[in-house]
């Protein structure tokens, strides 16, 4: 049997490569992979309507707190301007903690910056949230696997991708917080609501990508409610108007999890733990 | 499995959890798209490398359910090793190596199953090789780089490039064959 030693070294990755950093490239491959891999097909109207009302209830229910706990995280806004920049970086250390490569991504241009701090001591470290999607406007595309009951399964992640139109109806996303990390939402937005109610903080705001070279259609709407007593993060995200997502955040149930929030990559230093809905 | 991470990873990739992909290819990306460039850049187009790099990542979530212990960027980096292969073969370019040929003394009705076997054997005989001959043979043999380039690349002399290649060669062919691959003729 005559083999090549070079077809049974197929296994032999090099573990160090000039590597070339080409973010935009990332991005193409990252929007490529998710669109492939969404076998839903799904549209919603643009309409948008903005309800102020309260939609805090049903999440405070569920997760029992107390009324005026303490409050011990922080979410702090600051817009960035068209012309302003932003940077934020994310560094991949190998096992012995040396400095592998480092992504720095510089944008100019329209943005929200989300900043979280932890000015004092949490009494305890909750674990990580995680959600039980009560109403949808749609089945999701996909979720953790396998057929998605999502009413009575409880998860950190949902969503319904819709089709390959570059419009997302919604998507869920729990998050714990870190201190001095950043959540940044790029683009043109604009901020209908923000209010406190009891230990949350609600925001709402739009980003209109449509007329981008993204080529989405349809602006998109986040609600994103932050726990200041446990420092999760809630978005609610989406093409589909602010009052389907306001309907989503009600029917939300959420509660703290068995587990620490998951982190996929501990040899990582990074000072933006999400992007917003447009890098996919 | 090389890290905790990885097994995280490879936890999150076979429970369906997006994220876990999305992880994989912020992560590992660049590195895929390097692996690429360095086995075709003068052939294949970015654009070729990005499909190439993508359909990597589809293939890894779609056969998720079938990982077992792999270490996760040594899958991928093999799938975009061989998808430029076949990319480059199909511009009719052929990547040519010295000494590349091993007659093994038995039939194939299990070849894939053997050629699995041998691929996990080589692995194991190469990540025993001390530095720099462990870089080397991978360069050569993973990467199809010319010893003349090994050699300039890493600033040692190429009859230096050629000993060591040769001492690793030796190397797999005394693991395979404490596993019984007695060898016909060995071109290498």
């Amino acid at each position: 049997m005559k083999i090549h030693l070079s077809d049974i070294s197929s296994a032999l990755s090099p573990d160090e490569i000039k590597i070339v950093d080409d973010r935009a490239s990332v991005e193409r491959i990252k929007n490529k992979v998710l669109n492939e891999i969404q076998p839903q097909t799904h549209k919603q109207s643009g309409r948008k309507l903005v309800r102020t009302a309260l939609i805090a209830a049903v999440i405070a229910l569920v997760l029992s707190t107390a009324a005026f706990a303490a409050v011990t995280y922080s979410m702090n806004r600051k817009e960035i301007k068209k012309g302003e920049s932003y940077e934020s970086n994310t560094e991949y250390y190998d096992e012995d903690g040396n400095l592998m490569y480092r992504f720095r991504y510089e944008e100019t241009g329209k943005a929200q910056v989300f900043k979280f701090s932890c000015p004092t001591e949490p009494e305890k470290q909750y674990n990580a949230p995680e959600f039980r999607a009560q109403w949808l406007p749609s089945e999701p595309s996909y979720g953790q696997g396998g057929t998605i009951d999502y009413k009575n399964t409880w998860r950190n992640y949902i969503c319904d991708n819709g089709d390959y139109d570059n419009e997302m109806p919604y998507r869920i996303c729990a998050y714990s917080v870190k201190p001095d990390c950043r959540y940044i939402i790029a683009g043109d937005t604009e901020i209908l609501s923000e209010e406190n109610q009891g230990n949350f903080k609600i925001t709402k705001l739009t980003v209109d990508y449509t007329g981008t070279a993204l080529g989405w259609k349809t602006p998109v709407s986040y609600i994103l409610i932050f726990d200041q007593e446990r420092g999760y993060l809630i978005e609610i995200a989406g093409t589909s108007d602010m009052e389907t997502l306001e309907k989503i955040a009600e029917n939300l149930e959420i509660r703290e999890s068995d587990h620490p929030q998951i982190e996929y990559d501990e040899n990582s230093e990074s000072d933006t733990f999400s992007l917003d809905l447009s890098r996919g | 499995m090389s890290s905790l991470t990885e097994r995280k990873l490879l936890e999150g990739l076979k429970a369906g959890d997006v994220r876990a992909l999305e992880n994989c290819m912020d992560k590992y990306s660049l590195y895929l798209l390097a692996v690429s460039a360095k086995l075709g850049s003068e052939v294949l187009s970015r654009e070729d490398r990005e499909e190439i790099v993508s359909d990597s990542f589809l293939a890894l979530w779609n056969n998720r359910d079938k990982l077992e212990k792999e270490n996760i960027k040594s899958y991928l980096a093999a799938i975009v090793r061989n998808k430029t292969i076949d990319a480059l073969r199909a511009y009719h370019v052929v990547l040519p190596l010295e000494d590349d040929i091993l007659i093994l003394a038995c039939d194939d009705p299990e070849a894939e199953t053997i050629k699995k076997e041998l691929t996990e054997l080589t692995k194991k005989a190469v990540e025993s090789l001390p530095q720099p001959d462990r870089d080397i043979f991978k360069r050569h043999y993973f990467l199809y780089e010319k010893t003349g380039d090994i050699a300039e690349n890493m600033g040692i002399n190429p009859a230096t490039v050629r000993t060591k290649l040769s001492r690793g060669r030796d190397k797999v062919k005394a693991c395979l064959r404490g596993k019984g691959y007695e060898y016909e003729n060995t071109s290498f």
